[in-house]
């Protein structure tokens, strides 16, 4: 009877510190997509503030995909007894959705997306701007929800 | 017989920009490599655009690109479903947005 006990044990400690490992990495990848996320908003914000508005040069690019690799990192590293596979989905459609809301309304990409007045500054900044923060908010929200 | 572009090795591993002044791999650029592969193959041979490989693909040169071909009226909307094959396999969402973004040009 002890040795089933031992067995049983052992075999929930083993669960117990696997379950923990995971819960360790995913929150990695919770630091590291709530810290793309303030980068790349960052970056879409001063081209927007930034004159004469320019595109980035590479940071943009590289930090996209960071954020990109890190969601799927998030994915790969969740407890699937807690989450849902939809929910990941969701997270990652958000977030491409705020990726292509920056390519192709601020000047991070081209500074012809954007239409400029006559002292060359951009018409719609603040909306654009809002925007933004709104897509990203969204984003770090439904992280926490999903912890 | 098909036409194959591998966005990766034939262009670009991180193409991005829209205009001809936002770098050397834009969707301007990728317009014109687009436009004269057309041209020089027969008008019934398709094309498949495959983007496995690539680093990234900002939307605005999937946008100016291949929206761009409608806008120029090098092919209708209609035709461009028998024209292109769009191959995405690491990033899926490029094969959606191009289509968005050809039925919205």
């Amino acid at each position: 009877m002890s040795d089933y006990l031992t067995v049983f044990s052992i075999i929930l400690a083993v669960i117990f510190f696997h379950y923990q490992n995971l819960k360790t990495k995913q929150h990695r990848c919770l630091d590291e997509v709530i810290n793309r996320l303030d980068i790349i908003t960052t970056i879409a914000l001063n081209s927007c503030n930034t004159l004469p508005h320019a595109r980035s040069q590479g940071e943009y690019e590289f930090n996209s995909k960071i954020l990109r690799k890190s969601i799927d990192n998030f994915k790969s590293n969740a407890p699937t007894l807690l989450l849902k596979k939809h929910e990941f989905d969701t997270l990652s459609r958000e977030c491409i959705e705020l990726l292509e809301y920056i390519e192709m309304h601020t000047p991070v990409e081209s500074p012809d997306n954007i239409e400029t007045d006559s002292d060359g500054k951009m018409v719609n900044n603040l909306q654009t701007t809002l925007k933004v923060h709104m897509l990203a908010n969204k984003i770090v929200s439904r992280i926490y929800k999903l912890l | 017989m098909m036409a194959t572009i591998n966005v990766a090795k034939d262009f670009s591993l991180m193409p991005s920009g829209r205009s001809h002044t936002d770098g050397s791999y834009t969707g301007e650029h990728f317009y014109d490599y687009l436009v004269r592969i057309m041209n020089s193959i027969p008008e019934d041979e398709k094309i498949i655009v495959n983007f496995d490989g690539i680093l990234s693909a900002g939307s605005s040169f999937l946008e100016q690109s291949f929206a761009g071909l409608i806008r120029k009226r090098n092919i209708t909307k209609s035709k461009f479903s028998d024209k292109f094959i769009i191959e995405a396999n690491d990033y899926p969402e490029i094969r959606e947005k191009i289509l968005r973004y050809v039925k919205e040009a």
